[in-house]
Protein backbone atom coordinates (compact mmCIF):
# COMPACT_ATOMS: atom_id res chain seq x y z
CA UNK A 1 0.00 0.00 0.00
CA UNK A 2 3.03 2.33 0.47
CA UNK A 3 5.04 1.58 -2.78
CA UNK A 4 2.03 0.51 -5.05
CA UNK A 5 4.26 0.59 -8.10
CA UNK A 6 6.65 -1.76 -7.26
CA UNK A 7 4.06 -4.00 -5.29
CA UNK A 8 2.04 -3.94 -8.61
CA UNK A 9 4.90 -4.65 -10.99
CA UNK A 10 5.89 -7.32 -8.58
CA UNK A 11 2.19 -8.89 -8.56
CA UNK A 12 1.86 -8.09 -12.24
CA UNK A 13 5.00 -9.88 -13.70
CA UNK A 14 2.81 -13.11 -12.95
CA UNK A 15 0.96 -13.74 -16.13
CA UNK A 16 -0.45 -17.03 -15.77
CA UNK A 17 -4.32 -16.36 -16.36
CA UNK A 18 -6.67 -17.26 -12.88
CA UNK A 19 -10.01 -18.91 -12.23
CA UNK A 20 -12.86 -16.55 -12.41
CA UNK A 21 -13.65 -17.85 -8.78
CA UNK A 22 -10.33 -17.10 -7.60
CA UNK A 23 -10.71 -13.63 -9.03
CA UNK A 24 -13.99 -13.12 -6.99
CA UNK A 25 -11.80 -13.89 -3.62
CA UNK A 26 -10.39 -10.45 -2.15
CA UNK A 27 -14.32 -9.73 -3.66
CA UNK A 28 -15.75 -11.84 -0.95
CA UNK A 29 -13.35 -10.36 1.56
CA UNK A 30 -14.27 -6.97 0.81
CA UNK A 31 -17.81 -7.59 0.68
CA UNK A 32 -17.25 -9.40 4.08
CA UNK A 33 -15.67 -6.53 5.86
CA UNK A 34 -18.36 -4.26 5.35
CA UNK A 35 -21.18 -6.60 6.28
CA UNK A 36 -18.91 -7.32 9.72
CA UNK A 37 -18.34 -3.68 10.29
CA UNK A 38 -21.62 -3.24 10.00
CA UNK A 39 -23.09 -5.84 12.13
CA UNK A 40 -20.19 -5.26 14.79
CA UNK A 41 -20.62 -1.37 14.97
CA UNK A 42 -24.38 -1.55 15.32
CA UNK A 43 -24.62 -4.46 17.93
CA UNK A 44 -21.57 -4.40 19.69
CA UNK A 45 -21.01 -8.53 18.47
CA UNK A 46 -19.77 -10.31 15.47
CA UNK A 47 -22.80 -12.63 15.05
CA UNK A 48 -22.28 -15.20 12.43
CA UNK A 49 -25.69 -15.20 10.87
CA UNK A 50 -25.96 -10.99 11.72
CA UNK A 51 -22.84 -10.58 9.89
CA UNK A 52 -24.10 -12.90 6.92
CA UNK A 53 -27.35 -11.55 6.76
CA UNK A 54 -25.99 -7.59 6.54
CA UNK A 55 -22.74 -8.50 4.46
CA UNK A 56 -25.51 -9.71 1.65
CA UNK A 57 -27.87 -6.94 2.43
CA UNK A 58 -25.03 -4.41 1.19
CA UNK A 59 -23.24 -6.67 -0.96
CA UNK A 60 -24.31 -3.73 -3.80
CA UNK A 61 -21.41 -1.76 -2.34
CA UNK A 62 -19.18 -4.06 -3.56
CA UNK A 63 -21.50 -4.90 -6.86
CA UNK A 64 -20.81 -1.18 -7.90
CA UNK A 65 -17.16 -1.92 -7.33
CA UNK A 66 -17.14 -5.18 -9.22
CA UNK A 67 -18.69 -3.29 -11.95
CA UNK A 68 -16.72 -0.16 -12.25
CA UNK A 69 -13.19 -3.05 -12.30
CA UNK A 70 -14.82 -4.56 -15.11
CA UNK A 71 -14.99 -1.37 -16.92
CA UNK A 72 -11.40 -0.59 -16.25
CA UNK A 73 -10.36 -4.16 -17.32
CA UNK A 74 -11.68 -3.73 -20.44
CA UNK A 75 -11.02 -0.05 -21.27
CA UNK A 76 -6.97 -1.39 -20.53
CA UNK A 77 -4.56 0.21 -23.21
CA UNK A 78 -1.92 -2.26 -23.63
CA UNK A 79 -2.94 -4.96 -20.74
CA UNK A 80 -0.40 -8.25 -20.58
CA UNK A 81 -1.91 -9.62 -17.51
CA UNK A 82 -4.72 -11.71 -18.07
CA UNK A 83 -8.18 -10.39 -17.59
CA UNK A 84 -9.15 -12.07 -14.48
CA UNK A 85 -5.97 -10.95 -12.76
CA UNK A 86 -5.76 -7.54 -13.50
CA UNK A 87 -9.30 -7.96 -12.34
CA UNK A 88 -8.46 -9.36 -9.34
CA UNK A 89 -5.72 -6.90 -8.51
CA UNK A 90 -7.91 -3.72 -8.73
CA UNK A 91 -9.15 -5.45 -4.98
CA UNK A 92 -6.02 -5.46 -3.81
CA UNK A 93 -6.09 -1.96 -3.63
CA UNK A 94 -9.08 -1.66 -1.22
CA UNK A 95 -6.43 -1.80 1.75
CA UNK A 96 -7.06 1.45 2.89
CA UNK A 97 -10.63 1.33 3.09
CA UNK A 98 -10.14 -2.34 5.02
CA UNK A 99 -8.30 -0.35 7.51
CA UNK A 100 -10.99 2.40 7.76
CA UNK A 101 -13.74 -0.38 8.53
CA UNK A 102 -11.07 -2.04 11.06
CA UNK A 103 -10.22 0.88 12.46
CA UNK A 104 -14.21 2.33 12.45
CA UNK A 105 -15.20 -0.74 14.50
CA UNK A 106 -12.48 -0.86 16.30
CA UNK A 107 -13.30 2.64 17.80
CA UNK A 108 -17.15 1.65 18.39
CA UNK A 109 -15.89 -1.13 20.54
CA UNK A 110 -13.59 0.79 22.40
CA UNK A 111 -15.27 3.74 23.30
CA UNK A 112 -18.49 4.29 25.57
CA UNK A 113 -21.50 4.67 23.28
CA UNK A 114 -22.55 8.25 25.17
CA UNK A 115 -21.55 10.61 22.89
CA UNK A 116 -19.78 9.93 19.96
CA UNK A 117 -18.31 12.20 17.42
CA UNK A 118 -19.53 10.03 14.25
CA UNK A 119 -19.95 13.59 11.70
CA UNK A 120 -16.30 14.02 12.91
CA UNK A 121 -15.38 10.50 11.74
CA UNK A 122 -16.94 10.78 8.39
CA UNK A 123 -14.48 13.36 7.58
CA UNK A 124 -12.02 10.50 8.27
CA UNK A 125 -13.29 9.19 5.04
CA UNK A 126 -11.29 11.76 2.67
CA UNK A 127 -8.14 9.64 3.76
CA UNK A 128 -8.77 6.11 2.72
CA UNK A 129 -10.25 8.25 -0.46
CA UNK A 130 -7.27 10.14 -1.32
CA UNK A 131 -5.10 6.38 -0.41
CA UNK A 132 -7.21 4.57 -2.79
CA UNK A 133 -7.20 6.87 -5.93
CA UNK A 134 -3.01 7.08 -5.23
CA UNK A 135 -3.29 2.99 -5.28
CA UNK A 136 -5.73 3.07 -8.46
CA UNK A 137 -3.15 5.34 -10.17
CA UNK A 138 -0.53 2.98 -9.94
CA UNK A 139 -2.71 0.25 -11.24
CA UNK A 140 -3.73 1.66 -14.52
CA UNK A 141 -0.40 2.64 -15.01
CA UNK A 142 1.60 -0.81 -14.18
CA UNK A 143 -1.04 -3.40 -14.70
CA UNK A 144 -3.32 -2.06 -17.11
CA UNK A 145 -0.53 -0.54 -19.54
CA UNK A 146 -1.74 2.69 -19.37
CA UNK A 147 0.50 5.93 -20.11
CA UNK A 148 0.53 8.03 -16.86
CA UNK A 149 -1.67 11.13 -18.62
CA UNK A 150 -4.61 7.80 -19.58
CA UNK A 151 -3.86 6.42 -16.23
CA UNK A 152 -4.49 9.59 -14.17
CA UNK A 153 -7.91 10.25 -16.52
CA UNK A 154 -8.85 7.18 -15.60
CA UNK A 155 -8.39 6.95 -11.65
CA UNK A 156 -10.00 10.03 -11.90
CA UNK A 157 -13.42 8.69 -13.85
CA UNK A 158 -13.20 5.17 -11.75
CA UNK A 159 -12.84 7.10 -8.35
CA UNK A 160 -15.49 9.93 -9.30
CA UNK A 161 -18.03 7.09 -10.47
CA UNK A 162 -17.75 5.47 -7.32
CA UNK A 163 -17.73 8.45 -4.97
CA UNK A 164 -20.76 9.75 -6.86
CA UNK A 165 -22.83 6.19 -6.69
CA UNK A 166 -21.91 6.32 -3.05
CA UNK A 167 -22.86 9.66 -2.31
CA UNK A 168 -26.00 9.35 -4.71
CA UNK A 169 -27.06 6.27 -2.44
CA UNK A 170 -26.10 8.40 0.57
CA UNK A 171 -28.09 10.93 -0.31
CA UNK A 172 -31.34 9.14 -0.95
CA UNK A 173 -30.32 7.50 2.16
CA UNK A 174 -30.71 10.67 4.24
CA UNK A 175 -32.83 12.52 2.32
CA UNK A 176 -30.47 15.38 1.32
CA UNK A 177 -32.91 17.66 -0.23
CA UNK A 178 -34.78 19.09 2.54
CA UNK A 179 -31.00 19.21 4.03
CA UNK A 180 -29.60 21.06 0.73
CA UNK A 181 -32.95 23.79 0.95
CA UNK A 182 -32.26 24.28 4.67
CA UNK A 183 -28.05 25.00 4.28
CA UNK A 184 -29.85 26.87 0.78
CA UNK A 185 -32.02 29.45 3.33
CA UNK A 186 -29.38 29.74 5.61
CA UNK A 187 -27.29 31.29 3.33
CA UNK A 188 -29.97 33.09 1.25
CA UNK A 189 -32.71 34.05 3.23
CA UNK A 190 -35.41 34.95 1.06
CA UNK A 191 -35.36 30.76 -0.29
CA UNK A 192 -37.07 30.76 3.54
CA UNK A 193 -39.31 33.46 2.68
CA UNK A 194 -39.77 32.25 -0.84
CA UNK A 195 -42.47 29.37 1.23
CA UNK A 196 -39.08 26.61 1.14
CA UNK A 197 -40.29 26.76 5.28
CA UNK B 1 -1.66 -15.28 -7.20
CA UNK B 2 -5.49 -15.06 -5.24
CA UNK B 3 -3.95 -18.32 -3.98
CA UNK B 4 -5.12 -18.15 -0.37
CA UNK B 5 -1.95 -18.16 1.93
CA UNK B 6 -1.48 -19.92 5.67
CA UNK B 7 -2.19 -17.15 7.36
CA UNK B 8 -5.12 -16.85 4.71
CA UNK B 9 -6.32 -20.08 6.25
CA UNK B 10 -5.20 -18.95 9.64
CA UNK B 11 -7.66 -15.68 9.76
CA UNK B 12 -10.75 -17.34 8.15
CA UNK B 13 -10.92 -20.39 10.65
CA UNK B 14 -10.27 -17.35 12.99
CA UNK B 15 -13.06 -15.56 11.98
CA UNK B 16 -15.44 -18.00 11.43
CA UNK B 17 -14.62 -19.71 14.87
CA UNK B 18 -15.17 -16.51 16.28
CA UNK B 19 -18.41 -15.52 14.81
CA UNK B 20 -19.70 -18.77 15.50
CA UNK B 21 -18.87 -18.71 19.16
CA UNK B 22 -19.82 -14.84 19.20
CA UNK B 23 -23.20 -16.72 18.40
CA UNK B 24 -23.27 -19.61 20.83
CA UNK B 25 -22.19 -16.90 24.03
CA UNK B 26 -24.48 -14.18 22.50
CA UNK B 27 -26.98 -13.86 26.19
CA UNK B 28 -30.75 -15.25 26.15
CA UNK B 29 -32.92 -13.05 24.98
CA UNK B 30 -34.48 -10.42 26.94
CA UNK B 31 -38.27 -10.89 28.21
CA UNK B 32 -39.35 -8.75 31.07
CA UNK B 33 -42.70 -8.34 31.74
CA UNK B 34 -43.83 -4.98 33.67
CA UNK B 35 -46.91 -3.82 35.07
CA UNK B 36 -48.65 -1.04 36.58
CA UNK B 37 -52.30 -1.68 37.55
CA UNK B 38 -53.96 -3.04 34.81
CA UNK B 39 -51.27 -1.28 32.66
CA UNK B 40 -48.46 -3.17 30.81
CA UNK B 41 -45.23 -1.43 30.77
CA UNK B 42 -43.30 -2.01 27.30
CA UNK B 43 -40.24 -0.46 26.72
CA UNK B 44 -40.05 0.63 23.38
CA UNK B 45 -37.57 2.53 20.89
CA UNK B 46 -39.86 4.83 18.53
CA UNK B 47 -36.96 6.18 15.83
CA UNK B 48 -34.28 3.84 14.55
CA UNK B 49 -33.59 3.15 11.11
CA UNK B 50 -32.51 0.27 9.09
CA UNK B 51 -31.37 -1.12 5.62
CA UNK B 52 -31.93 0.24 2.91
CA UNK B 53 -31.36 3.44 3.96
CA UNK B 54 -29.33 5.08 6.34
CA UNK B 55 -29.28 2.14 8.68
CA UNK B 56 -26.81 -0.28 8.92
CA UNK B 57 -29.06 -3.47 10.04
CA UNK B 58 -32.07 -5.14 8.06
CA UNK B 59 -35.03 -4.46 10.19
CA UNK B 60 -35.81 -8.15 11.78
CA UNK B 61 -31.61 -8.00 12.76
CA UNK B 62 -32.73 -4.76 14.43
CA UNK B 63 -35.65 -6.51 15.81
CA UNK B 64 -33.40 -9.15 16.83
CA UNK B 65 -31.14 -6.75 18.75
CA UNK B 66 -34.27 -4.99 19.93
CA UNK B 67 -34.97 -8.26 21.96
CA UNK B 68 -31.43 -8.56 23.17
CA UNK B 69 -31.67 -5.21 24.52
CA UNK B 70 -35.39 -5.61 26.57
CA UNK B 71 -37.20 -3.79 23.70
CA UNK B 72 -40.56 -4.82 22.90
CA UNK B 73 -41.51 -2.77 20.07
CA UNK B 74 -39.59 -0.62 17.92
CA UNK B 75 -40.51 1.89 15.20
CA UNK B 76 -38.75 1.67 11.77
CA UNK B 77 -38.50 4.95 10.50
CA UNK B 78 -36.67 5.87 7.70
CA UNK B 79 -36.30 9.11 6.30
CA UNK B 80 -38.90 10.12 3.67
CA UNK B 81 -39.48 6.49 2.61
CA UNK B 82 -40.59 3.33 4.04
CA UNK B 83 -39.09 0.91 1.74
CA UNK B 84 -37.47 -1.40 4.78
CA UNK B 85 -40.42 -1.58 6.85
CA UNK B 86 -42.87 -2.30 3.96
CA UNK B 87 -40.42 -5.35 2.77
CA UNK B 88 -40.74 -6.61 6.13
CA UNK B 89 -44.22 -5.90 7.01
CA UNK B 90 -45.45 -10.16 6.70
CA UNK B 91 -42.64 -10.57 9.61
CA UNK B 92 -44.34 -8.15 11.64
CA UNK B 93 -42.93 -9.46 15.11
CA UNK B 94 -39.84 -10.88 14.53
CA UNK B 95 -38.05 -12.46 18.09
CA UNK B 96 -41.24 -11.15 19.20
CA UNK B 97 -40.07 -8.00 19.00
CA UNK B 98 -43.22 -5.61 17.31
CA UNK B 99 -42.17 -3.70 14.54
CA UNK B 100 -44.43 -0.30 13.99
CA UNK B 101 -43.87 1.43 10.74
CA UNK B 102 -43.37 4.71 10.92
CA UNK B 103 -41.36 7.50 8.73
CA UNK B 104 -38.78 10.53 10.05
CA UNK B 105 -40.29 12.97 8.13
CA UNK B 106 -36.98 14.57 6.94
CA UNK B 107 -38.36 19.06 6.37
CA UNK B 108 -35.84 21.39 5.46
CA UNK B 109 -35.47 22.84 9.28
CA UNK B 110 -37.41 20.18 11.63
CA UNK B 111 -37.70 16.31 11.97
CA UNK B 112 -40.76 14.68 12.77
CA UNK B 113 -40.38 10.91 13.97
CA UNK B 114 -44.38 9.60 13.29
CA UNK B 115 -45.67 6.35 13.89
CA UNK B 116 -47.96 3.68 12.75
CA UNK B 117 -48.23 5.00 9.09
CA UNK B 118 -50.14 3.27 5.85
CA UNK B 119 -48.08 5.27 3.48
CA UNK B 120 -45.44 7.94 3.92
CA UNK B 121 -46.09 11.53 4.67
CA UNK B 122 -44.81 14.27 2.01
CA UNK B 123 -42.04 16.35 3.68
CA UNK B 124 -42.75 19.09 1.54
CA UNK B 125 -45.23 21.50 3.61
CA UNK B 126 -45.53 23.09 7.27
CA UNK B 127 -45.36 21.43 10.37
CA UNK B 128 -49.35 21.51 10.65
CA UNK B 129 -49.50 20.00 7.01
CA UNK B 130 -47.14 17.33 8.69
CA UNK B 131 -48.99 16.22 11.88
CA UNK B 132 -52.54 16.65 9.98
CA UNK B 133 -51.49 14.03 7.49
CA UNK B 134 -50.06 11.98 10.13
CA UNK B 135 -53.00 12.15 12.06
CA UNK B 136 -54.94 11.57 8.86
CA UNK B 137 -53.94 7.84 9.27
CA UNK B 138 -54.16 7.28 12.26
CA UNK B 139 -50.61 7.70 13.49
CA UNK B 140 -48.74 9.86 15.95
CA UNK B 141 -46.31 12.84 15.31
CA UNK B 142 -43.41 13.35 17.52
CA UNK B 143 -40.70 16.20 17.56
CA UNK B 144 -37.64 14.59 16.91
CA UNK B 145 -33.96 15.57 18.39
CA UNK B 146 -35.66 19.15 18.88
CA UNK B 147 -31.35 20.47 19.38
CA UNK B 148 -29.80 22.91 18.05
CA UNK B 149 -31.12 24.39 14.43
CA UNK B 150 -34.39 22.25 14.86
CA UNK B 151 -34.84 23.50 18.12
CA UNK B 152 -35.74 27.34 16.84
CA UNK B 153 -38.79 26.00 14.30
CA UNK B 154 -40.45 24.53 17.61
CA UNK B 155 -42.77 27.24 18.61
CA UNK B 156 -45.63 26.93 21.35
CA UNK B 157 -47.85 26.38 18.29
CA UNK B 158 -46.02 23.29 16.74
CA UNK B 159 -45.83 21.70 20.03
CA UNK B 160 -49.39 22.18 20.50
CA UNK B 161 -50.25 20.28 17.40
CA UNK B 162 -47.51 17.30 18.18
CA UNK B 163 -48.64 14.15 20.74
CA UNK B 164 -44.80 13.78 21.89
CA UNK B 165 -41.24 15.40 22.01
CA UNK B 166 -37.86 13.45 22.00
CA UNK B 167 -36.33 14.56 25.49
CA UNK B 168 -33.68 11.91 25.27
CA UNK B 169 -31.97 11.27 22.31
CA UNK B 170 -28.04 10.49 21.52
CA UNK B 171 -27.59 14.21 20.61
CA UNK B 172 -27.95 15.11 24.56
CA UNK B 173 -24.53 13.29 24.70
CA UNK B 174 -22.76 15.49 21.99
CA UNK B 175 -22.67 18.73 24.11
CA UNK B 176 -24.10 20.58 27.06
CA UNK B 177 -26.06 23.09 24.87
CA UNK B 178 -28.07 20.23 22.83
CA UNK B 179 -28.82 18.66 26.40
CA UNK B 180 -30.41 21.95 27.80
CA UNK B 181 -32.68 21.71 24.17
CA UNK B 182 -34.19 19.27 25.11
CA UNK B 183 -34.91 20.16 27.98
CA UNK B 184 -35.89 23.32 27.34
CA UNK B 185 -38.08 22.18 24.67
CA UNK B 186 -40.29 19.72 26.62
CA UNK B 187 -40.74 22.06 29.73
CA UNK B 188 -42.19 24.66 26.66
CA UNK B 189 -43.93 21.71 25.50
CA UNK B 190 -45.57 21.04 28.74
CA UNK B 191 -46.36 24.83 29.16
CA UNK B 192 -48.81 24.55 26.17
CA UNK B 193 -49.77 21.01 26.13
CA UNK B 194 -49.36 19.27 29.51
CA UNK B 195 -50.37 15.53 28.29
CA UNK B 196 -47.59 15.55 25.61
CA UNK B 197 -45.89 12.24 25.81
CA UNK B 198 -41.96 12.48 26.93
CA UNK B 199 -40.01 10.10 24.25
CA UNK B 200 -36.65 8.54 24.56
CA UNK B 201 -35.20 7.40 21.35
CA UNK B 202 -32.06 6.15 19.95
CA UNK B 203 -32.31 7.18 16.31
CA UNK B 204 -30.38 3.88 15.63
CA UNK B 205 -28.25 4.34 12.73
CA UNK B 206 -25.02 2.48 13.22
CA UNK B 207 -22.89 3.14 16.01
CA UNK B 208 -25.79 4.22 18.38
CA UNK B 209 -26.78 0.88 20.29
CA UNK B 210 -30.41 0.51 19.67
CA UNK B 211 -32.74 0.91 22.89
CA UNK B 212 -29.46 3.47 24.01
CA UNK B 213 -32.29 6.12 24.59
CA UNK B 214 -35.57 4.54 25.18
CA UNK B 215 -39.73 5.61 26.39
CA UNK B 216 -41.52 3.06 28.45
CA UNK B 217 -45.32 3.19 26.98
CA UNK B 218 -48.21 2.16 29.74
CA UNK B 219 -50.37 0.06 27.45
CA UNK B 220 -53.78 -1.46 27.73
CA UNK B 221 -52.90 -3.74 24.80
CA UNK B 222 -49.54 -4.94 23.53
CA UNK B 223 -50.48 -3.63 20.32
CA UNK B 224 -49.23 -0.83 18.15
CA UNK B 225 -52.73 0.55 18.81
CA UNK B 226 -52.14 0.00 22.18
CA UNK B 227 -48.81 1.90 22.55
CA UNK B 228 -50.29 4.75 19.94
CA UNK B 229 -53.45 4.84 22.09
CA UNK B 230 -50.62 5.25 25.46
CA UNK B 231 -48.90 8.42 23.36
CA UNK B 232 -51.80 10.15 22.86
CA UNK B 233 -52.63 10.28 26.49
CA UNK B 234 -49.07 11.12 27.57
CA UNK B 235 -48.98 7.65 29.20
CA UNK B 236 -44.74 7.60 28.74
CA UNK B 237 -41.38 8.12 30.07
CA UNK B 238 -38.56 8.63 28.50
CA UNK B 239 -35.52 6.77 29.69
CA UNK B 240 -31.62 8.25 28.80
CA UNK B 241 -28.38 6.23 28.47
CA UNK B 242 -27.80 7.62 32.14
CA UNK B 243 -30.75 6.12 33.65
CA UNK B 244 -32.42 9.25 33.88
CA UNK B 245 -36.56 8.56 33.58
CA UNK B 246 -38.56 11.71 32.46
CA UNK B 247 -42.15 12.02 32.23
CA UNK B 248 -45.38 12.45 34.17
CA UNK B 249 -44.16 12.50 38.01
CA UNK B 250 -45.76 8.88 39.23
CA UNK B 251 -44.87 7.19 35.84
CA UNK B 252 -41.44 7.88 36.16
CA UNK B 253 -41.33 6.97 39.82
CA UNK B 254 -42.96 3.23 38.49
CA UNK B 255 -39.82 3.21 36.22
CA UNK B 256 -37.00 4.49 37.73
CA UNK B 257 -35.43 1.36 38.84
CA UNK B 258 -35.56 -0.12 35.18
CA UNK B 259 -34.78 3.07 33.77
CA UNK B 260 -31.40 2.42 35.75
CA UNK B 261 -30.70 -0.85 34.76
CA UNK B 262 -31.63 -0.69 31.62
CA UNK B 263 -29.54 2.14 30.59
CA UNK B 264 -26.71 -0.17 32.69
CA UNK B 265 -27.15 -2.98 30.66
CA UNK B 266 -27.30 -1.64 27.49
CA UNK B 267 -23.50 0.01 27.40
CA UNK B 268 -21.97 -2.93 28.52
CA UNK B 269 -21.52 -6.34 26.02
CA UNK B 270 -20.39 -9.69 28.12
CA UNK B 271 -17.16 -10.63 28.03
CA UNK B 272 -17.63 -14.10 26.27
CA UNK B 273 -19.26 -12.60 22.85
CA UNK B 274 -16.67 -9.65 23.06
CA UNK B 275 -13.45 -11.95 23.01
CA UNK B 276 -15.52 -14.23 20.43
CA UNK B 277 -15.59 -11.08 18.57
CA UNK B 278 -12.24 -9.42 18.97
CA UNK B 279 -10.60 -13.07 17.51
CA UNK B 280 -13.35 -12.97 14.61
CA UNK B 281 -11.82 -9.61 13.92
CA UNK B 282 -8.33 -10.48 14.36
CA UNK B 283 -9.09 -13.63 11.72
CA UNK B 284 -10.32 -11.45 9.29
CA UNK B 285 -7.47 -8.47 9.33
CA UNK B 286 -5.48 -11.98 8.48
CA UNK B 287 -7.71 -12.78 5.84
CA UNK B 288 -7.84 -9.42 4.80
CA UNK B 289 -3.89 -8.41 5.03
CA UNK B 290 -2.72 -11.45 4.31
CA UNK B 291 -4.92 -13.88 3.17
CA UNK B 292 -3.77 -13.83 -0.66
CA UNK B 293 -0.43 -14.21 -2.42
Amino acid sequence: MRAPKRAYSRLAANADPISAAAALRRVVVAALLIGATMATTATSVADAVVVLRTTLAWSFAVGVQVAGALVLVATAGRRRTPATRAFDLLFAANGPWSLWLIGFTAWTIFTSPLGRPLHRVIATLAIPGVWTAYLVLAYCHVVLGDTRRVAFWKMAAHQSAMWMVGAGYFFWAVQGWPRVIAWWAWWVPWAAWAGTR
Amino acid sequence: MAAITRAGVVGAGLAAAGMIAATLAEPAMRVDVRQLGDERILAVDLHVHTTPGDGALLPWDLAREARRRGLDAIAITAHNQMVAIRATAPLSTPFGVLLIPGEEVTMPFVHIAAIDLDHAVDWRGSIASVVAAVHAQGGVAIAAHPAEADRRAWTDEAFRLVDGVEVAHPTMYAGPRNRADLKSAYAQALQVHPTIAAIGSSDEHTAEPIGLCRTYVFVRAVTTEGIVDAIRRGRTVACDGDGVATGPAPLAAAVADFCRADAAAGQRTPTMPRLATAIAWIGLVGLAFCGFA
